[in-house]
């Protein structure tokens, strides 16, 4: 298709049918579809260019990937819709830490809605329509000065909120101990804007290992007390309520999920050839983590399920994007949001990536305690003796989704997940670390988590990147780097032995 | 036009013993260390009670260089440049052979006040083995839930002083008497500089709070209250604009712009940092529940800093409240590159300045020498606005 031929109706119906939307749901979606690009003023010639980038950064054979950017580009819609449909309207921001216990109001009262409007807006407008710099100008011209290193998500936020592309919610839900700069930006739209927001706090002053036995109970009971109170301030300030068997029904629903994400992780690491590269399942892995509204609840489930039968059958087949025998290597750090280029690249260069250093995503690991929800598990009562409520669940379910609270607990995760594939059947030939260079939590490790990989003998590369914002980012400035990376990786797989 | 410290100083001979303290203070730790004496290093923002550390019989030793471009660059080995450059120095000290002051301690205690403070913590852990004791800010200070937590977390620390010590905790009262004593003294010291032509300079001062955090507590309160016998009434002419210099921190040896500020002839009458400097502006109190005293003194009988949720307009009002006490004729909003919460307030009390028509300047730093012509050129500049 070359923007010459094509009109606007055409492209998006491509684009459309591109992500699974089936004929009666064009038809139903399209004016919504149509408005919300209006406002975010995506043409005709946005759609082939996210078209092209769709069909060369993802494994679109897979429907199961189509489904999962089908609920993408539906999220986009409700959250930039949410001011004219709906009464009430909760937002929570990185690192999104109770995003269930957000979602569950949207769960259970039809008239609100919930979710992380930012996520969804770099992973359609971010990274298919390249649309996301202009609201970074923005914020470098209100109270975001350039140069300092300010979070490009907060900075979208702030500029998206200003220029009202998408409405004001009744509250943000942010977090005052992982992030400085969050709750901060709150604090800025509350003076600048009249918007609300409630803070969850918690001290990032132990680590918490892997295991019920090691938690530093003391802190959680913190981190919980302030997730409640949260909690009763969101409801205060919506005028909404949710029970925790509402706040139970949210995790058991994304536990499944997160679950069969698990499942599939596992199944690429201990499969030859891999029957699903990691780019692929990244795009399912923030669904979880940010929440979807409730009608697509059963999309996402459908989605995953669909998703996991794919791959199981390409595994019975011996079936892969790449051939068997092909080298492998780990992505560390940030999972690539707004350019997925980078691992299509390393992809077509003949490597693929099977897993992530992230705990969930993290194979062969026994979690302890269970993920909540996981398939065949019915953990409620379970842990309810075990003294851990549905509360200690949700402060859990932050960590198991693979942030940790600390660098130490980071480090041994990473080598921890290490150990686990090394020791498997087929062993990673290399490590790719990209960070989010703004990130003082998350990206400021990535020398540490170097020194670790280092140390255990595996060819990596630590790639200095900016998630969210790709004004100053050039792939070709990169492609060296990379072209280095596949050639030590490949080197690394021959000579192992 | 004569400068405000002048050739001749006040109470020389209470400089010089200072002086001669410090030249040995490090030596002297040392040597404690060898005979025993266990040793704390303290990561600043004044959220750590020194009177803990001093009950259990150990040295407190404030970790608060800053200003050398070559510690950052030695950081830059295991940290990305993207944290404000304290954080980063603190580092950097730590992995160079060249400043043992920073390998001396026996525990640091690293609070947890910003992300870049705690990545400082997680260094020293994974790169130098040390032994970290990560003190948890939390960020609501007047909830009782969040109070109770840092007293906890107080409490776990008091705890790990014995074990370390090897002894219980002493006479906790009569270290809060003694420290009490310093920040009393810093305040008489600080409030002189409300008058027409103070006896002490902007940078004699913040030398001295940081004194405080370095020297032997007993010999520091005493030439404290020395000066501040000496001081009273005494003037130094100065006819140069009066600044109020606010932002992260003033790191000790971070002396780039003060020295700037003062050779071009205006004066720092008062500061507002959050870390590098004690928190001199009230005592704890000595009667009651003793632990509770240190926990409410060090999170919330404070002036709120930028990372407590909601802290903006009220640090800002204090900001422009304390600038009129000390009849400032500007601001310097001193920047660490890199520090966003405070470059996001910087945005907000400029705005706040040109309402009030308050001259404010920002400045920014990463600590590279450098800066300093263009940094003069804008000091300069703004001196000039005030002027006229």
């Amino acid at each position: 298709m070359t923007t010459a031929s094509v009109t606007y109706e055409s492209a998006l119906k491509e684009l459309l049918e591109l992500f699974a939307f089936e004929p009666d749901e064009i038809e139903t979606e399209w004016p919504r579809i149509k408005k919300t690009f209006d406002i975010w003023e995506i043409t005709a010639e946005d759609i082939v260019a996210a078209i092209e980038r769709a069909n060369q950064y993802y494994d679109l054979s897979l429907k199961g990937v189509r489904m999962i950017l089908n609920i993408h580009l539906r999220e986009l819609c409700h959250v930039t819709l949410a001011g004219e449909e709906k009464e009430k309207r909760i937002y929570t921001v990185m690192p999104c830490n109770i995003g269930d216990l957000i979602t569950a109001f949207a769960m259970v009262h039809p008239n609100c809605y919930a979710g992380f409007p930012d996520f969804y807006c770099f992973l359609t407008l971010g990274t298919l329509f390249k649309k996301t710099g202009a609201y970074m100008d923005e914020a470098e011209k209100w109270f975001m000065y350039p140069g300092e290193g300010h979070c490009t998500c907060n900075m979208f936020r702030a500029a998206a909120l200003q220029k009202k592309k998408y409405p004001k919610p009744d509250v943000i839900v942010t977090y005052s101990h992982y992030c400085d700069e969050a709750w901060k930006n709150e604090e800025f739209l509350h003076t600048y804007l009249g918007i609300n927001y409630v803070t969850v706090d918690r001290t990032q002053d132990t680590p918490w290992e892997h295991g019920k036995d090691t938690i530093n109970w003391r802190n959680l009971r913190f981190y919980v007390e302030s997730m409640k109170q949260a909690r009763q301030q969101m409801e205060e300030i919506i005028g909404l309520k949710i029970t925790d068997d509402d706040l139970g029904a949210s995790l058991m629903d994304t536990g499944y999920y997160a679950g069969l994400i698990n499942r599939i992780v596992e199944l690429a690491t201990n499969t030859d050839p891999a029957p699903i590269t990691f780019k692929d399942i990244v795009p399912a892995i923030w669904i979880s983590m940010c929440g979807v509204m409730p009608d697509n609840r059963p999309r996402r489930k459908a989605a995953i399920e669909t998703l996991w039968a794919e791959v199981q059958e390409r595994a019975a087949k011996g079936e892969g994007p790449l051939p068997k025998g092909s080298p492998r290597y780990m992505s560390g750090g940030f999972a690539f949001v707004i350019d997925p280029l980078i691992p299509a690249f390393l992809e077509e260069q003949g490597l693929v990536c099977t897993c992530a250093e992230a705990c969930y995503w993290m194979p062969n690991a026994t979690l302890d305690p269970p993920m909540l929800g996981s398939p065949g598990l019915e953990p409620t009562e379970e842990f309810a003796a075990g003294g851990i409520g549905i509360f200690e669940m949700l402060g859990f379910g932050f960590y198991l989704a693979g942030i940790p609270n600390s660098l130490s607990a980071r480090v041994q995760m990473v080598d921890k997940t290490l150990d686990n594939i090394q020791a498997g059947a087929y062993p990673v030939d290399g490590v790719i670390m990209p960070g989010h260079y703004p990130c003082r939590v998350y990206g400021t490790d990535s020398l540490v988590i170097k020194d670790v990989v280092d140390k255990k003998g595996i060819p990596n590369m630590a790639l200095e990147l900016d998630q969210f914002d790709t004004r100053y980012y050039s792939f070709n400035a990169m492609r060296t780097k990379l072209e280095a990376f596949v050639e030590l990786v490949k080197l690394h797989h021959v000579t192992k032995g | 036009m004569a400068t405000a410290t002048g050739n001749q100083k006040l109470a020389q001979g209470t400089w010089n013993k200072l002086d001669k303290h410090l030249q040995t203070r490090i030596l002297e730790i040392s040597k404690a260390k060898k005979n025993g004496t266990k040793i704390i290093g303290v990561f600043p923002g004044d959220w750590v009670p020194e009177e803990l550390i001093h009950a259990a019989g150990a040295v407190s030793l404030g970790l608060i260089l800053g200003g050398e471009p070559d510690p950052l660059e030695a950081s830059h080995s295991v940290l990305p440049r993207f944290i404000c450059p304290f954080a980063r120095a603190a580092c950097g000290y730590g992995l160079v052979p060249d400043r043992p002051m920073y390998k001396l301690p026996d525990l640091y205690v690293d609070p947890v006040s910003c992300q870049s403070m705690r990545r400082v913590g997680d260094i020293y852990s994974y790169y130098l083995n040390a032994n970290v004791f990560k003190l948890g800010i939390p960020h609501f200070p007047w909830q009782d839930d969040h109070l109770n937590y840092y007293k906890g977390t107080l409490q776990e620390l008091a705890k790990t002083l014995e074990e370390l010590t090897g002894k219980p905790l002493g006479d906790l009262k009569t270290s809060i008497d003694l420290y009490n004593r310093i920040r009393s003294a810093l305040l008489e010291l600080s409030q002189m500089r409300k008058s027409p032509n103070p006896p002490i300079s902007g940078k004699e001062f913040i030398k001295l709070n940081h004194a405080s955090l370095i020297g032997d507590p007993e010999v520091v309160a005493e030439i404290l209250e020395s000066l501040v016998q000496e001081l009273q009434a005494q003037e130094v002419e100065g006819k140069g604009p009066r600044l109020m210099i606010t932002g992260p921190c003033i790191a000790q040896g971070d002396w780039q712009t003060l020295d700037l500020v003062e050779e071009m002839g205006a004066r720092i009458v008062v500061e507002d940092v959050v870390e590098g400097m004690r928190y001199y502006w009230r005592n704890i109190k000595t009667d009651g529940d003793l632990m509770d005293n240190l926990a409410k003194g060090y999170l919330r009988d404070r002036r709120l800093w930028p990372f407590t949720v909601g802290s903006t307009e009220v640090r800002s009002e204090n900001l422009f409240a304390m600038a009129k006490e000390f009849n400032a004729d500007g601001i310097l909003w001193y920047q660490l590159k890199y520090c966003e919460c405070y470059d996001m307030e910087s945005f907000y009390n400029a705005e706040k300045a040109s309402e009030k028509g308050v001259p404010f300047l920002k400045l920014q730093s990463e600590y590279q020498l450098e800066d300093r012509g263009s940094t003069k050129t804008r000091i300069e500049a703004f001196l000039e606005t005030i002027g006229n």
